[in-house]
């Protein structure tokens, strides 16, 4: 309540100290006003009564009651409580007729007391005729109002028969009278004590009342909106005003109500992420692990503990290191997190509460807060454990399937050969047992095609199946198509078939491997020549290969082999670049195509096709400039 | 005048050529040669044959266009033909609906094949004893052709 009564305190001594010094101020200015002005009245007063006893000489000594004259002055001094001092004196005789304390019959000096008044610089002054007054400070008995009143020396005066009057001055004597103001000053004086004890009556009791009202008015409400932020800080979300009056205090606190209830719908929606969050790690099948900077385990969610067989409660403060098969993978993850605060992936295993192992993919992060001081790691890990074994089973399956096709593949290749060994070995028993010469020959070269051809088969499937590692070296396609056109033109010609070249004068030099390159444009070319060979070509067209060399708009070279010869059905095209597939019946081995395939690949180049029956085959290389590994043996 | 019956062996493949003309030699047939459909189709207007031995896949001209080429010659149309498949398992699977999907590359062959035959019936009927795997042992071949021959 001290405490929180200090702003009204402060307020009210504000407001009090302002108070006290306007008091003071008003009080000041009020006393001088009031003593001024009780003067004024005092003078006007007194200047009044002089006048009045003036008039009351004037006229006993107009009827020549020179003794009424005195009578009538000691009879003032006599009674009159209103005077200190009362005198009547001659001028310039400075005699004085009548006076209360001075003594009848005196001469006065110059420098007394009722001639300074107007002679106090010695100097006769010309308002002399007029009344005077002035206030004196008094020595004891506080201040004294003079006044001084001139009796003229009027015309009837002149000619009285009752005196003359020397000079015949203008002034016969003057009335001299002094008031003591020491009353009106202690009276002034005692109702300021009064004024200023009632003002500090006034202030003690305004401030109390001003305490009791900013206390009120400002310190129980501020305590009031303090509580409740002392409330909202120690999570009383629900901490609301009842709200009471229109003013600034009741606004503030709809503000705070305001506040409150944005706050408590912001805590709510926080609190459904988190545990909506929560949730998504609960409930993840992955295995979500965290690890504090010590390397203890903190969180293990439902997909570690399902996956591991541990309950929570069994792991959580257990050093890391003791889920994994192996603890030294542990270490050689969070070395590759010294360098970047993230590992993706990184194969490993974990050992499950009974002692079997689950190959996971663990992904590694590391933990920051806004400073960047390190909070520990999280661990997400994906058990491919089953993965791993269905897919070395599908492997396996997947290799024994292309395993039976190679086979059958190889069998219905070799299957021609055979026969032609078979039908050699025909003829030549023939032969010998007719004993003919030509049917022994016959015999023979037919085992001996036979044997040839089985021979090329084998060294393009051995070709085929190699591990192949190109060598790019910088090479000009445009001459190693000139060169293989020329190798395979007298064929050509044999065969009536026109082969044309359109190469590009411009086409860059590529990185590829030559003798690779060099055998795919061959085999192109070949099978050109051969599928012109297969068609029955009208009387209106003739067998024609076209060679076109152009860089294409992704920055590869690309070389086109266009024949007009049978083309190929869609099923066909489907499976053209099949190991062992073939339509050449009889000399097709059925892997060209399938080499080509390769050894584009090989320079991440790229072979289309485009065919229609009888119309003809549109094969097309795309090969890279550069090679990502070129190794330039210029 | 030769009693000899003559046939005509049109096959692109001269090893199988040789092989079939040996084998029918040796049985007492006369034999001609043709080594692609137009030149087979040359010979079969320019010599009367007994039999033609046609193999299905040929260049230029293949069996199949060959063999509707006869069957719509008045004057040909009945000289038996003996086709040579190459791939024998096609025909024993010509009715049946049956897949082996293993062997997914050789579909296309076998329905190409498939297509030439539903094609063939066109024609008119086409018999088991027309086809002959290729080339066949030698007596299984002269069993086909004794059977087309009538002999």
């Amino acid at each position: 309540m001290r405490q929180h009564s200090k702003l009204a305190w402060r307020m009210s001594a504000v407001v009090a100290t302002v108070v006290v010094a306007i008091l003071l101020g008003t009080g000041f200015i009020g006393n001088l006003l009031a003593r001024r002005a009780v003067r004024d009245v005092a003078c006007d007063v007194l200047q009044f009564n002089s006048t009045s006893i003036r008039s009351g000489i004037h006229e006993l000594m107009m009827n020549r009651n020179n003794s009424g004259v005195r009578e009538y002055i000691e009879d003032i001094a006599g009674w009159s409580p209103t005077y200190c001092e009362i005198c009547l004196v001659s001028h310039p005789a400075g005699l004085v007729a009548v006076s209360r304390q001075m003594g009848t019959g005196n001469i006065l000096e110059q420098d007394d007391r009722t001639c300074a008044q107007c002679h106090g610089n010695g100097a006769h002054p010309s308002a002399g005729l007029e009344q005077q007054h002035q206030i004196l400070p008094g020595v004891e008995q506080g201040r004294v109002l003079q006044v001084v009143t001139p009796i003229l020396n009027e015309p009837g005066c002149r000619t009285a028969d009752c005196h003359t009057h020397q000079n015949s001055g203008p002034m016969l004597g003057f009335l001299y009278t002094e008031y003591s103001l020491a009353d009106v000053d202690d009276r002034i004086t005692e109702m300021t004590g009064l004024l200023a004890l009632a003002a500090v009556l006034g202030i003690v009791l305004g401030t109390a009342g001003l305490f009791e009202a900013f206390r009120r008015l400002l310190a129980a409400p501020l305590k009031s909106l303090m509580d409740g932020i002392v409330a909202l800080g120690s999570g009383r979300l629900d901490f609301r005003y009842a709200l009471r009056k229109d003013d600034e205090i009741g606004r503030v606190q709809e503000a705070f109500n305001s506040m409150a209830t944005k706050l408590q719908a912001h805590q709510t929606e926080l609190g459904h992420t988190l545990e909506y969050l929560k949730s998504i790690i609960e409930n993840t099948a992955d295995l979500i692990i965290t690890v504090n900077p010590g390397g203890q385990i903190e969180t293990f969610n439902r997909g570690a503990e399902q996956a591991l067989g541990f309950r929570r409660d069994e792991v959580i403060g257990l050093p890391v290191e003791t889920l994994f098969v192996d603890p030294q993978e542990r270490a050689t993850a969070i070395s590759q997190l010294t360098e970047q605060d993230f590992v993706a992936n990184i194969e490993t295993r974990f050992k499950t509460r009974d002692g079997a192992a689950r190959l996971v993919f663990l992904t590694l992060s590391r933990l920051r807060d806004q400073n960047g001081r390190v909070l520990g790691t999280v661990g997400i890990s994906k058990d491919v454990t089953t993965e791993t074994e269905l897919k070395n089973q599908l492997l396996e399956s997947e290799q024994a399937i292309a395993i039976g096709h190679a086979v059958t593949a190889i069998q219905h290749a070799i299957k021609n050969m055979l026969n032609t060994l078979r039908g050699g070995l025909y003829i030549l028993e023939v032969g010998m047992k007719r004993d003919r010469q030509d049917r022994i020959r016959e015999g023979y070269e037919m085992i001996e095609d036979g044997y040839k051809r089985i021979s090329h088969l084998s060294q393009l499937m051995l070709k085929y199946a190699r591990n192949w590692q190109i060598e790019p070296e910088p090479t000009d396609l445009n001459s190693m198509v000139n060169e293989t056109a020329k190798a395979i033109g007298q064929v050509a010609a044999e065969k009536n078939a026109v082969l044309r070249l359109e190469l590009d004068p411009d086409l860059p030099t590529i990185d590829c491997d030559p003798s690779l390159i060099h055998m795919t444009l061959m085999d192109l070319l070949t099978n050109a020549l051969d599928a012109c060979d297969m068609k029955e070509y009208g009387n209106k067209e003739t067998p024609e290969i076209v060679c076109r060399t152009a860089c294409d708009q992704d920055r590869r070279v690309r070389v086109e082999i266009q024949d007009n010869g049978v083309g190929m059905t869609d099923e066909v095209r489907q499976v053209v670049f099949t190991p062992f597939f073939s339509t050449k019946s009889n000399w097709g081995t059925g892997l060209g195509l399938a080499l080509s395939k390769r050894v584009v690949r090989l320079h991440a180049g790229e072979i289309t096709l485009q065919t229609e029956p009888d119309k003809g085959s549109l094969f097309g290389i795309a090969l890279p400039i550069s090679q990502p590994n070129s190794r330039s043996r210029t | 005048m030769s009693s000899k019956k003559k046939i005509l062996i049109i096959d692109d493949d001269v090893n199988a050529v040789k092989y079939l003309s040996v084998v029918l030699e040796e049985e007492g047939f006369e034999t001609l040669a043709a080594h692609d459909g137009s030149e087979g189709w040359q010979k079969i207007q320019e010599t009367e044959v007994d039999l033609i031995v046609l193999d299905v896949m040929m260049p230029k001209k293949t069996g199949f266009t060959l063999f509707k080429q006869l069957k719509r010659n008045e004057k040909l149309r009945n000289i038996p033909v003996l086709m040579l498949t190459g791939v024998a398992a096609s025909l024993d699977e010509m009715d049946s609906t049956a897949e082996n999907t293993e062997e997914r590359p050789f579909d296309c062959m076998r329905e190409a094949l498939r297509k030439m035959i539903a094609d063939m019936r066109d024609e008119g009927p086409i018999k088991p004893e027309m086809f002959v795997d290729k080339p066949t042992d030698p007596e299984a071949f002269m069993e086909r052709v004794r059977q087309l021959i009538g002999d």
